[in-house]
């Protein structure tokens, strides 16, 4: 049962993805991105982080797909009607897209041989992380364990990560300003 | 572990993603639809992080360094639009191959 | 040398008179539009006071020792030039001279020139003239009678050329420019013998004062060598014939200035100047400057010199005259006459009548000046007539003149007065003067006996008979008769009017100079008046000194006197009353006087056509020959220029070019791979990295 509903999410991601890319409506992309994420965001679920895919939900489905969104209808509706507007979009498959086709599945085959060549359910550490009892079994507060390690080992990367989004935040509004024409 | 599903079928769904976020960044002519693609690389990212970071309780390295790719690419997004935003005042498109001069 | 650094006052007038006129043509030069009435009062006022000046001058240094002023100018190791006034006698009778028919005529020019254009420029050239004419009279060394004599020269062409858009003007000017450049070559030339011999251009050293002998005194002729101890103290000798080509050379600078024969035809042709102009420069003044300089230095003149000078002068004295008979513009027989008489002038210096000649310069200046004062008069009123009435005639041809003599009472009076000066009738002044002359050439031949003298005394003679005949027959055709002008022009009124007070008040004052009681008291003979008493003859070895006594001294004036009258008579038979006719206007003789002895048209032939001749081959050569060298060399360059250029540009900048567009092939080639597209580049480094993957895949 839950094995069939993670690839269900599975097939739903991916194939949601695939459709993210080749569609020509833009507005239609999003809507179904927003779809892809948050399938994703289960299948964050299926490898016990539950505070991952909280988190997933809500920056990525709250607030980047509302922003490219909204940011886009409220602020520029010219640039809306540009984006929405297909005729913008090249066809499918030209010469181009057919060489980046190539190249993505080159990618895909590489990386997909590589991962059967790694066989990851022998790595080392894996099998020590069994044999010491430290992965995850479905009972674990992970926010708690998140907020504990945030707090001890990871504040370096934390404070660093806030000092980087009030730069970013600067830097959009900055950005994003009006400007006086002339 | 995993509930009984294989790691290796996390990291398939992650290749996947990763494949079709490239496939968009390299062809599409919307600036906001390779801002998708590089999201769906990202996320293709943060999945692997949490797929490995299920073996890791105790340190929760994983689960952390997802958080703070989620972080970056919120930030990302919203410096990225902005710019977007800019381009296509000045240039009337968002074609990125249109776009090749970084002179104003 | 003689330093004097005290300014005496005479010396002081003198220089005060000198620089007058200078100022006032910088005045009228600069600001001459902007003054009232044109400045001309400034050119008179200024003139006048000048005169004022040379008068007290003239009263303190006459019949005393001469005074001098001099300043260190030149000094090149030997040669010693200074600058300096030198006042003695002739130079004091001169500058008052100058002065007063200057001023004369400048009061006279504000009515004559009234309402021309360049009425300032006129005003600013005549004080030019005037500061030239006295500083050349000043001068004290030949140098600086030099410069002035060029300045003189150089204000003569500016007033002959003051209606310089009228093309005759113009060419008139040049041609007495051009003349009278000839003559100052040879002044020149004469100078520099002067200054190689004596090694010093000062007069008093030169040539002594009073009774004091000069240097050119004490050289003595030794065999061929003409040798003398110079200024620096050191004998120095020169060939004997310089001492004849020195005078000479100073001579014809003079015969250019007095238009003498051969370079007198200047003169006629400067009657393009406005009449006053002739009056002051070209009859009264500037030509008198020649006879000045032949007196100035009477000594050097040897004894061949001295025969060529009474020659020349007899000669022109002649050829002048006869030539005036036939001329029809009344200017134009006035300036032959003006030649004529200056060639009385040359002959007497070169009879050794050294104050005879100065003397009728004196005479002359005032009766001539008087003629043309009234021929101006006369042109005026002409003028004024062709204006008003809008017709076209020349005002200046004596044929269409006549009657002339009731419209214009005092006009007519003057010029009859100063007729009868030039033609010597006796109480005036030309009588005491041009006898004095002849009896010098009628005594030289008596005493000597040779034909050449003779032929001289004859010319003279002849001259003065002709003198009468042609200034009466001007008389006679301007103011007797019927007004010829009227039966051309029956349509219209033609009324002439006498000219104002601006004109006729000079005239009578000059009109006055022409009574023999200014010059001496006794109305026949001028040799105890004051004026001679005053001009002694320097000291010079050659002059045989002329005394004239016995039968000459009665016999010649009265014969003259006689003959002068005669031609009077018949001048006044053949123009006013048209009784006689001597030529028919197709006789040879008539058209060799009228045509001036064809000199013109002989000069024209055998100096300026080969002139231009010469010019254009010169020009020819230079063109074709000079310039051709030097064209086919340019060639050969351009050519060599043209090859070395291929090899430059094919080789040497085609390597250069190889290397440059060879990085541009390559830069090019690169450039394409750098199209500034995102997404090409994000292709390329996935290809990159698959690469990588691939080879690392292989390795292992």
């Amino acid at each position: 049962m839950l094995k069939t509903a993670f690839y269900i999410l599975a097939v739903i991601t991916v194939l949601s993805a695939m459709y993210v890319v080749v569609c020509k409506n833009l507005a239609r992309a999003v809507f179904v991105f927003f779809a892809t994420l948050f399938c994703l965001a289960g299948i964050y679920v299926f490898a016990f982080a539950d505070f991952v895919a909280i988190t997933q939900i809500m920056v990525y489905v709250g607030g980047i797909v509302v922003l490219m969104l909204f940011g886009i209808m409220l602020s520029n509706r010219q640039l809306l009607n540009f984006l929405v507007d297909e005729k913008n979009e090249t066809r499918f498959f030209s010469l181009n897209k057919t060489g980046a086709f190539l190249l993505s599945a080159t990618v895909f085959i590489g990386l997909i041989r590589m991962i059967t060549m790694a066989n990851v359910a022998n790595l080392k550490w894996l099998k020590d992380a069994v044999s010491s009892q430290q992965y995850y079994t479905g009972f674990e507060n992970s926010p708690q364990i998140i907020g504990v390690q945030t707090m001890t080992n990871y504040l370096l990367p934390f404070e660093a990560a806030s000092v980087y989004l009030l730069a970013v935040l600067i830097g959009a509004a900055y950005l994003a300003r009006k400007k006086k024409i002339g | 572990m995993l509930n009984g599903i294989p790691l290796e079928h996390f990291l398939y769904i992650s290749t996947a993603l990763f494949c079709c976020g490239l496939f968009a960044v390299l062809t599409r002519r919307n600036a906001v639809m390779v801002l998708i693609g590089i999201e769906l690389m990202i996320n293709a990212a943060i999945l692997n992080f949490v797929s490995f970071g299920a073996f890791d309780k105790i340190k929760n390295g994983g689960q952390m360094f997802a958080i703070f790719g989620i972080v970056l690419a919120a930030a990302g997004v919203a410096v990225a639009l902005a710019i977007i935003l800019n381009v296509y005042k000045h240039f009337k498109t968002i074609d990125p191959s249109a776009i090749d001069e970084m002179k104003g | 040398m003689i330093e004097t650094q005290h300014i005496s006052t005479p010396l002081l007038a003198a220089i005060i008179a000198l620089l007058l006129p200078l100022l006032a043509f910088l005045i009228i030069g600069l600001f001459g539009r902007r003054l009232k009435r044109q400045g001309d009062w400034v050119a008179v006022s200024f003139t006048f006071i000048a005169f004022l000046f040379s008068a007290f001058c003239f009263s303190q240094i006459w019949q005393q020792a001469p005074q001098y002023f001099q300043l260190p100018w030149l000094n090149t190791g030997i040669i010693k030039l200074a600058i300096g006034l030198r006042l003695d006698n002739l130079s004091a009778l001169m500058i008052i001279l100058v002065t007063f028919i200057t001023s004369l005529v400048m009061v006279y020019s504000m009515e004559y020139m009234k309402g021309e254009t360049n009425y300032p420029r006129y005003f600013a050239h005549l004080s030019l003239f005037l500061f030239s004419m006295l500083g050349l009279v000043l001068a004290d060394s030949l140098l600086l009678i030099y410069i002035f004599w060029e300045l003189v020269g150089f204000s003569s062409y500016l007033l002959i050329g003051f209606w310089y858009n009228r093309d005759s003007a113009a060419r008139a000017s040049k041609k007495a420019f051009i003349v009278n450049r000839i003559g100052d070559i040879a002044f020149f030339i004469g100078i520099l013998i002067l200054l190689t011999q004596f090694g010093t251009l000062d007069l008093t050293t030169l040539f002594g004062s009073g009774n004091i002998q000069g240097l050119v005194q004490q050289s003595k002729v030794l065999g061929d060598h003409w040798m003398v101890i110079n200024s620096a103290g050191s004998i120095h000798a020169l060939n004997k014939t310089y001492l004849t080509i020195a005078g000479l050379c100073i001579f014809a600078g003079a015969a250019a200035k007095s238009a003498q024969f051969p370079l007198h035809t200047w003169l006629p042709d400067a009657m393009e100047g406005p009449t006053s102009v002739s009056s002051l420069i070209h009859a009264a003044t500037m030509v008198a400057a020649g006879v000045y300089l032949v007196a100035r230095v009477f000594p050097l003149f040897d004894s061949e010199a001295l025969s060529i000078i009474s020659v020349v002068g007899a000669f022109t004295a002649f050829m002048a005259a006869s030539i005036a008979i036939t001329q029809n513009d009344i200017k134009r027989v006035l300036a032959y006459s003006t030649i004529s008489q200056l060639g009385f002038m040359i002959t007497a210096i070169g009879l050794g009548a050294w104050s005879a000649a100065l003397f009728h310069l004196v005479t002359h200046a005032f009766f001539k000046c008087l003629l043309f004062l009234g021929a101006g008069s006369v042109i005026h009123q002409l003028h004024h007539l062709k204006h008003e009435h809008h017709l076209d005639f020349d005002h200046q041809d004596l044929r269409i003149m006549g009657g002339l003599r009731k419209k214009m009472p005092v006009t007519y009076i003057v010029l009859l007065l100063a007729a009868c000066a030039l033609s010597g009738i006796v109480f005036f002044s030309g009588f005491l003067s041009k006898d004095m002359i002849l009896m010098s050439a009628w005594m030289r031949t008596q005493t000597e006996g040779s034909g050449v003298t003779f032929l001289i005394a004859l010319a003279l003679s002849l001259a003065a008979v002709f003198t009468p005949f042609y200034i009466f027959r001007l008389i006679f055709k301007v103011f007797w008769g019927d007004f010829r002008l009227q039966k051309i022009h029956p349509a219209h009124n033609l009324i002439v009017h006498e000219s104002n007070n601006f004109m006729k008040v000079p005239m009578m004052l000059l009109a006055a100079f022409t009574i023999f009681i200014f010059y001496s008291f006794n109305p026949i003979h001028a040799a105890h008046g004051w004026i001679l008493e005053g001009l002694q003859a320097p000291l010079s070895n050659f002059n045989k000194e002329t005394v004239i006594s016995g039968f000459v001294e009665s016999a010649v004036p009265a014969i003259t006197l006689l003959l002068s009258i005669a031609a009077i008579f018949s001048a006044k038979k053949a123009y006013a009353d048209q009784k006689l006719r001597f030529l028919s206007e197709d006789n040879l003789l008539f058209q060799f006087s009228q045509r001036a002895w064809y000199f013109d048209a002989i000069y024209d032939r055998i100096i300026v056509e080969p002139t231009v001749l010469l010019s254009k081959l010169t020009g020819w050569f230079d063109k074709r020959i000079v310039d051709g060298f030097v064209n086919l060399w340019g060639n050969l360059t351009i050519s060599f220029a043209a090859f070395v250029a291929w090899i430059d540009k094919r080789i040497v900048d085609g390597f250069v070019n190889f290397t440059g567009s060879f990085s541009t092939w390559l830069g090019s080639l690169f450039r394409r791979t750098q199209t500034g597209r995102l997404q090409q580049y994000m292709a390329l480094g996935v290809l990159g990295l698959i690469l990588i993957f691939v080879l690392t895949y292989i390795l292992h």
